[in-house]
């Protein structure tokens, strides 16, 4: 789940398994910008950056 | 009323499609033109009625949708209804996406943030409903027309995708119910048992279920062939993956990526799955349409599935199992795709003594996409021979063309009858989440139904109650269940809860629950998980 000041999203990999995403396993605790499409109450993910990191995907 | 009587509508809104696809939208009034002919040749008058027209509608006595307003689910369903009880039609074919025309936005019976969070159960219900407008789906519990939806892609531009699908429509043909026998029946491995009893329900025979995992997503070709499909695997939204499990894995079933260009011509199918038949926008998610819009694509005549969370038993069967079993039986058994959908609806009704928040949710999400028209078994009684005297004796064609549509609209009526007599008979539960009555509290009954509920593994969930209104028998029946002191249902409990799954899995939106009728001092209870 993303903890925003909205309220909280389910995160989703675009074209991941919405059930187990071992990709987003490292983001459980970490603070992120992402940027995809919001669906319901999901966000669907193009890409994502760790704060404090450089990595995006 | 229509001087020349029209069997079946086909109501879209062109202006929308024009703005979809600007001066492309000749090939789709051209495909719609073939559909208009092919439909002539089975003694079908089929009309086409633009909802965007000022003066289609003004001969409907409606207002007209224009493009901005498409979306609007009221606007929509007063224009749908005007055009209904305008032609009568005995199949009613809605042509495009949500973004054409909208479902409808029922409220979700057992909507919870922190469990079933679907704040609206989308629908295309209240299209098959006489009942105006509202988001209250108690309001559409008397399905009475033949209704179904054959998509385009939500948000699309390229007119071929539904231009293929109005041809498949149009040069559909009819088999014998044995060609419906074998199947690609898909269960998740949790929902074996559950699969069994629907596969068994609906083809006689649960031998050929595949079983996911280990089973799936790399169907063989003869696995394709089968041109029955039954699936009661995982769904979610935006997705065009279904899903099977075992324990916390969760691995692909089935995916719409490896749906064949070109299935057996004729493939029905119907999904259990969460989100089966959501028609959302491909272009967030790479472009990639969903399960529903790929099957059409590729040649199947009719598609039954939900458009958010759906619900079952682990291993017996209700909610999905049964909407779906239903469908599927009165496919096979000779109905249009779309009567198929309206019995379904109607079976599922019948078969209840009180209909359940969760039971509301379950008739609001599962739709028909497809032409309703279509009918894919040919029906096992044979055709009477129509033979025209008197003045009818010079024109035959006509004689068996008016007999055909006085046969379809006195077996509408004869349905219409069943649905209000179910209707009639039926316990419901209120959409107003009520208080806890003052004597569910004394008989202790949230305490015994999280009892209950541990003892499956739902630890503090959330409860609802739901008051149920009761219907008015006769006074006779009455007289009789007071000599008698029946208790009657008064209240339904939801008690539900996202599951608690492991870090590792913490994207899944499963809900658990248990569902208590509560009759005078009892509690009948159904344990439901979303597929």
């Amino acid at each position: 789940m993303l903890a925003t000041a909205d309220g909280a999203y389910r995160l989703r990999r675009m074209g991941g398994n919405p059930f187990h995403d071992p990709d987003l396993d490292p983001l459980v605790g970490q603070e992120i910008v992402c940027e995809g499409t919001l669906h319901g109450g999901t966000v669907l993910m193009a890409s994502w950056t760790p704060i404090g990191e450089s990595r995006e995907r | 009323m229509a001087s020349i009587p029209v069997d079946k509508v086909i109501v879209t809104n062109v202006e929308k499609l024009k703005h979809k696809y600007g001066a492309q939208w000749k090939k789709i009034q051209t495909a719609i033109g073939v559909l208009i002919k092919a439909d002539k040749k089975r003694g079908l008058n089929t009309l086409l009625v633009d909802l965007s027209s000022a003066s289609d509608m003004k001969a409907c006595k409606g207002k007209p949708v224009p493009a901005t307003s498409a979306g609007d689910p009221r606007a929509n369903k007063d224009a749908v209804d005007a055009v209904f009880e305008t032609h009568w039609p005995a199949y009613l074919m809605l042509l495009g996406a949500i973004d054409v025309i909208p479902h409808q936005d029922l409220k979700n019976p057992v909507y919870d943030p922190g469990g079933d969070d679907d704040k609206t159960a989308w629908s295309d219900l209240p299209y098959a409903c006489d009942a105006a407008y509202s988001p209250n789906a108690r309001n559409f519990l008397v399905p009475t027309r033949v209704v179904g939806r054959l998509p385009d892609v939500n948000a699309g531009s390229d007119p071929s995708y539904v231009v293929d699908l109005l041809k498949t429509a149009a040069s559909y043909r009819q088999r014998p119910v044995a060609d419906y026998g074998p199947y690609l029946g898909i269960s998740a491995e949790v929902w074996k048992d559950s699969t069994d009893l629907s596969l068994r329900a609906v083809f006689g025979n649960a031998s050929s279920m595949k079983v996911a995992p280990p089973d799936g997503p790399n169907w063989t070709p003869a696995e394709w062939g089968a041109l029955s499909h039954f699936i009661n695997c995982h769904g979610a939204p935006a997705d065009w993956k279904f899903y099977g499990q075992h324990g916390n894995s969760y691995p692909v079933a089935h995916d719409a990526k490896l749906v064949p260009s070109h299935l057996p011509e004729g493939t029905v199918l119907a999904a259990e799955c969460c989100y089966g038949a959501e028609l959302y926008d491909p272009a967030p998610v790479g472009g990639q349409i969903g399960m529903c819009n790929t099957y059409l694509a590729s040649g199947a005549y009719a598609y039954f599935g939900s458009s958010t969370i759906a619900y079952g038993p682990s291993d017996t069967n209700d909610w999905a199992d049964l909407i779906c079993q239903y469908f599927l039986q009165h496919l096979r058994s000779g109905s249009s795709a779309g009567r198929a959908c309206l019995e379904a609806r109607v079976q599922y009704i019948k078969r209840a003594h009180t209909l359940s928040p969760t039971d509301l949710k379950t008739l609001a999400q599962f739709s028909l996409m497809g032409d309703p028209a279509v009918t894919p078994v040919v029906s096992p009684v044979t055709p009477a021979h129509v033979m025209a005297v008197g003045k009818r004796a010079k024109a035959p064609q006509a004689a068996r063309s008016s007999m055909g549509q006085a046969g379809r609209f006195l077996r509408r009526e004869t349905l219409r009858a069943a649905a209000k007599a179910a209707r009639q008979t039926v316990y419901v539960a209120s959409l107003r989440k009520g208080e806890d009555s003052p004597r569910a509290k004394a008989l202790g009954v949230e305490a015994k139904l999280r009892a209950a509920a541990r003892e499956l593994g739902i630890e503090d969930g959330v409860m609802m109650s739901f008051p149920v209104d009761g219907p008015a028998l006769p006074k006779s029946a009455m007289k009789y269940a007071r000599a008698i002191a029946l208790p009657a249902p008064t209240t339904i409990h939801v008690l539900a809860k996202r599951l608690d799954v492991p870090a590792e899995t913490a994207k899944l939106k499963l809900v658990r629950g248990l569902e208590a009728t509560e009759f005078d001092g009892s509690l009948e209870l159904r344990h439901f998980v979303s597929r």
